[in-house]
């Protein structure tokens, strides 16, 4: 499963990167658009939150991946109370919800362009 | 383009939307399922998780990205516009949605049966031909997504 969680923390890392670089590229390059145009801004702001939220999110879900792996290199390969604590919290689900809910507020911002 | 996207009416966002939140779902499903069906090596929890990626979120969103595509397909006229002078950005994206639906179904029915095989206790050879059938729409996608977006001509 590690190795499917870097393939997706690599997928996102490109994707966020690659949106705010290319992003305010294209608003600088392409003409009829300004960065200071409240969508833009709004998208921005929008990016950060995603990003912070994002970044929690994967903090979440490795809690209890980092501790089973601890459990295995310890030789504990019975259950534990802990990890099955951790493995049932509803935080990372939450995190990732919001997560998607800002992700989706961007998209909707950039094809209907409020107030261009 | 751009004075092209600045002047775009109000009516054709919404269809917009969908094919773009459906080209998302698609490509997210697709490489969520293929990593899962390439790290596996014989797992059978990541086999299944990679398959049911690839059945309830890449073939959900294809319809979408679909849907969303012939609406605003519609809505452009694109329909009134004769083949020679449509541009190339256009056919490619079709091209490469409607043959990656047909290979998406290939991958499924061909995954489906192995996951099936799976739970009999024989191989999981089946699900390796939908791993490289995702590898490929997941490429394809990707010129997709590049010509839709950039416009090459």
């Amino acid at each position: 499963m590690a190795s499917v969680v870097k393939v997706g923390n690599a997928a996102v890392g490109i994707g966020a990167g690659g949106t705010i670089v290319l992003g305010i590229w294209l608003a600088f390059s392409v003409g009829g658009y300004d960065i200071w145009d409240g969508w833009i801004v709004a998208a921005i702001v929008l990016w950060v939150i995603s990003a912070a939220i994002g970044r929690r999110t994967g903090a979440a879900y490795m809690q209890g991946m980092s501790k089973a792996q601890e459990l295995q290199t310890a030789g504990q390969t019975g259950s534990s109370a802990e990890l099955l604590a951790l493995n049932q919290t509803s935080r990372g689900v939450l995190l990732h919800f919001l997560t998607s809910v800002a992700v989706l507020l961007i998209l909707i911002d950039m094809i209907w362009k409020p107030g261009a | 383009m751009s004075v092209l996207a600045v002047v775009r009416p109000d009516s054709w966002n919404f269809p917009l939307f969908l094919h773009v939140l459906g080209a998302m779902i698609l490509v997210g499903g697709l490489a969520t399922g293929a990593s899962a069906l390439a790290y596996a090596r014989g797992e059978a929890r990541l086999l299944r998780l990679g398959y049911w990626s690839l059945l309830a979120v890449s073939l959900p969103g294809w319809v979408l990205m679909r849907i969303g595509a012939q609406w605003i397909y519609t809505k452009e006229h694109w329909d009134d516009v004769p083949d020679k002078v449509r541009p190339g950005w256009l056919d490619i994206g079709a091209l490469i949605a409607d043959a990656g639906g047909l290979i998406l179904l290939v991958s499924l029915i061909a995954g489906g049966v192995g996951v099936y095989r799976l739970r009999e206790g024989k191989g999981s050879g089946l699900l390796k031909v939908t791993l490289v059938l995702s590898l490929v729409l997941l490429a394809a996608y990707l010129v997709a997504a590049w010509a839709m977006a950039g416009k090459p001509d």
